[in-house]
């Protein structure tokens, strides 16, 4: 009996292990403007998730593959090189989350999460809640 | 009025389960759990009539339900949302609750009684306590509700229209189907745990608790298998990416427990004819269920990103709460039966059913294990180092995907396993034309496809299943009826098989491109030809949709671009697919400029094989069946 659940609890905690190990190599992380410009050499060649607002007046389209704009944490601003589905509700002063990678200090993306408020919360720049995000 | 009444019910529905919790008279339960799961089948009414009357005063129609919601989606409202959705759980738990009593009621104690009507007592105090679809509204948001109360006969304030429900929601008639279903799946993992606790808490050594477990178990896993499996037909017609399963969270966590409910259905066999694993068995029929609150812990609590997450409130203390207190009573009665679990045989005989069952057990719990730390490492990581990450599906991929593969190669041996021996050497004379069979025609697939070695085993072991299986059914099918649990245990193999082989086919076969078009146009892709035809757009009264024709052939489809209107305006590209036997051909909008639109073009093989087999595997019940 005893022995038996030594067993199971050497086979569990080797999964755990194993699991964690592996995990901790495929993360893809959430970078604000602030911390990825901090970290722009290590992180240039991931994929990561940056967050931030959108700059206003800062959108433009040059072309169908491509929507140009910046983000911002409040600190420190990126622009971006967008080639994707644009959501509706993406407008100024917008918060987004966006998946790609940097390339010379503009990032290229091409998914775009939007905050939606299914709350109708305050503008609210300084809290950054990632809850409440979806496409 | 509807809110007032609402409310009431819902204490009225309360105070029931407290009297069922507290009385001790054996004659009077069957009448309480029938007016318990009547009065919360009339909740579950009243609240669909207030949705089809547009009553805006109940905060949870104003901000979830809107007037031009087309019937279906209103209807579906229901369980659109948390508080909602709370109402069709409860009520199918007092389904269950009934169904408990008329057919697996057994015995005179009444620990079962008890611990069910604690179990409804804690998700129906969730809609008394925390809240409620019935709560009234009491202060407006620009459109919608700002603030409720969970009183009744308070001064209510109406909003003219409602948000109305999720876009995503709203786009497919599979929403009213998917999540009933795998509430009924879920919900039903219950009477294991009730089962499993009640029938040891007295130490009652009835050998026949492991049956009426084990039988209770299958109806669940069924429709969890079909759920899960709408859910990923659903997401591949809505939400446009070209997928059907994407290791969200919530996806993982409706995964766990349908990984454990298959392993029990495998060890309680051991149980039942060689009295073998009684703690694993205990542990897995209680872990069923509580993995089951865990799931409703993460993905409604909002600790979690995901497309399925709803807002939050206090649901997250509360279920943990539940949690605990559910796992330490089964913790607690565990510990109090070690004497009876060191009754257990030992398994001697690995080479026979039971040693292939404990083979099969590990690995299935192996991956829940898995899924379970892929699902709550984000957070673990959060807390300690406050940064949000998610996680690649590339973890699951080098995870769970060899552990699938073992256990195919476990099944390809069902066929022909007996207590005591697996009879290797009549296994390979019967099945000696099929495995050569396999053999060549996995050598083919993996010269033309792709020759690598992983490729090759994975189709070998596929296809190696479903020609013996198949076979098998096939043989017995000509003499008799397919009666027994072997038999649904052979078909719902065969279903997995043929899932794997569209799985294969998916995964390695398939291709996309990004194309960028105007109309009256003709592109090429993948051998055929589509002509472009000119959009237009429709208004409607809860969306404009923009629609692309697509002709190949003689065929038209739409690829379309839904803007919702109300709440959040969220537009979501439906695709147009061509459908096939081997392969669709799946079309979405990108990005709409002027009249230039830049689609993509996805070619997914093994779709329709990838249903086949999960339709398959579900509908395995028939053969347990009484005649």
């Amino acid at each position: 009996m005893k022995k038996n659940l030594l067993l199971v609890l050497f086979g569990i905690s080797l999964i755990v292990f194993a699991s964690i190990r592996i995990a901790s190599s495929n993360t893809i992380y959430y970078y604000t403007t602030t911390e990825a410009i901090d970290n722009i050499t290590e992180i240039s060649s991931e994929r990561i998730k940056l967050g931030g607002f959108v700059v206003s007046e800062s959108v433009s389209k040059s072309s169908i593959d491509e929507t140009n704009f910046e983000i911002t944490d409040g600190n420190k601003t990126i622009k971006i090189v967008f080639d994707g589905f644009i959501p509706e509700l993406f407008q100024d002063e917008m918060g987004v989350i966006l998946d790609g990678y940097f390339e010379n200090n503009i990032f290229y993306s091409d998914d775009m999460l939007v905050k939606h408020d299914n709350e109708y919360i305050s503008e609210d720049g300084e809290t950054y809640d990632v809850e409440n995000y979806s496409k | 009025m509807i809110s007032s009444v609402g409310i009431l019910i819902t204490w009225l529905a309360f105070l029931n389960l407290l009297v069922i919790l507290l009385i001790n008279k054996k004659d009077l339960y069957q009448l309480l759990v029938r007016i318990n799961l009547f009065l919360h089948f009339l909740l579950f009414c009243i609240l669909e009539i207030a949705l089809f009357l547009d009553d805006f005063s109940l905060n949870y129609i104003a901000n979830y339900s809107a007037s031009s919601t087309p019937p279906l989606y209103k209807f579906a409202s229901l369980w659109g949302s948390l508080d909602g959705s709370i109402l069709l759980w409860n009520l199918v738990l007092s389904f269950y609750f009934y169904l408990y009593i008329k057919i697996y009621k057994k015995n005179n104690e009444l620990y079962d009684i008890k611990i069910f009507s604690l179990i409804i007592i804690f998700f129906n105090g969730f809609t008394i306590f925390s809240s409620s679809p019935f709560a009234g509204c009491i202060q407006l948001a620009s459109v919608g509700c700002a603030d409720f109360t969970l009183l009744p006969f308070q001064n209510l304030v109406e909003s003219l229209s409602g948000r109305g429900p999720n876009p995503l929601l709203q786009n497919h008639p599979l929403m009213a189907i998917h999540p009933p279903m795998l509430y009924i799946g879920y919900v039903g993992l219950v009477l294991p745990f009730v089962i499993a606790t009640s029938e040891l808490i007295n130490k009652n050594k009835n050998e026949e608790w492991i049956k009426i477990a084990e039988k209770s178990t299958y109806m669940p896993w069924v429709f969890l298998t079909a759920g899960i499996s709408l859910g990923a037909a659903w997401s591949y017609e809505v939400l446009g990416w070209g997928g059907y399963w994407a290791w969200d969270p919530v996806e993982n966590v409706s995964f766990i427990p349908w990984l454990l409910a298959t392993a029990f259905l495998h060890s309680a066999k051991t149980q039942i004819k060689e009295f073998t694993l009684l703690n694993w068995n205990y542990a897995l029929s209680c872990l069923m269920f509580l993995s089951v609150i865990f799931g409703t812990f993460i993905t409604r609590s909002g600790v979690l990103i995901s497309v399925h997450a709803f807002s939050n409130g206090n649901i997250g203390t509360y279920l943990i709460i539940g949690l605990t207190f559910f796992t330490l009573l089964f913790l607690i009665i565990g510990i109090k039966n070690i004497e009876y679990f060191q009754s257990s045989s030992k398994v001697t005989n690995f080479f026979g059913r039971t040693g292939f069952f404990v083979a099969n057990n590990l690995l299935l719990a192996g991956s829940a294990i898995v899924v379970f730390i892929g699902t709550i490492y984000p957070l673990f990581y959060e807390t300690i180092y406050s940064k949000q990450i998610t996680i690649g599906r590339s973890f699951y991929d080098i995870l769970v995907g060899p552990i699938l593969l073992l256990l195919i190669y476990l099944m390809i041996f069902s066929t022909k396993i007996t207590k005591n021996n697996l009879k290797i050497t009549s296994w390979l004379e019967e099945n000696y034309f099929e495995i050569n069979l396999s053999i060549i025609l996995s050598i083919i697939f993996t010269f033309f496809f792709r020759s690598s070695f992983k490729f090759a085993i994975t189709v070998l072991g596929s296809i190696l299943l479903v020609v013996i299986i198949g076979k098998n059914i096939l043989n017995k099918a000509k003499k008799t009826k397919l009666q027994g649990s072997y038999w649904t245990g052979q078909i719902a193999h065969l279903g997995i098989g043929i899932f794997a082989i569209g799985l294969i086919m998916n995964v390695s076969q398939s291709y996309s491109s990004e194309l960028i078009i105007s109309s009256g146009d003709t592109i090429q892709f993948g051998n055929q030809e589509f002509n472009i035809l000119n959009p237009n757009e429709v208004q409607k009264n809860e969306k404009n949709v923009i629609n692309l024709p697509i002709q190949k052939n003689n065929t038209t489809k739409n690829a379309s671009l839904n803007i919702f209107k109300n709440s959040t305006q969220q537009a979501i590209s439906s695709p147009a697919v061509f459908r096939n036997v081997e392969s669709d051909t799946y079309i979405t909008i990108k990005v709409i400029d002027d009249n230039n639109f830049k689609l993509i073009f996805r070619k997914n093989y093994g779709i329709f094989i990838i249903w086949l087999g999960l339709a398959i595997s579900s509908l395995s019940f028939i053969s347990r069946l009484k005649r």
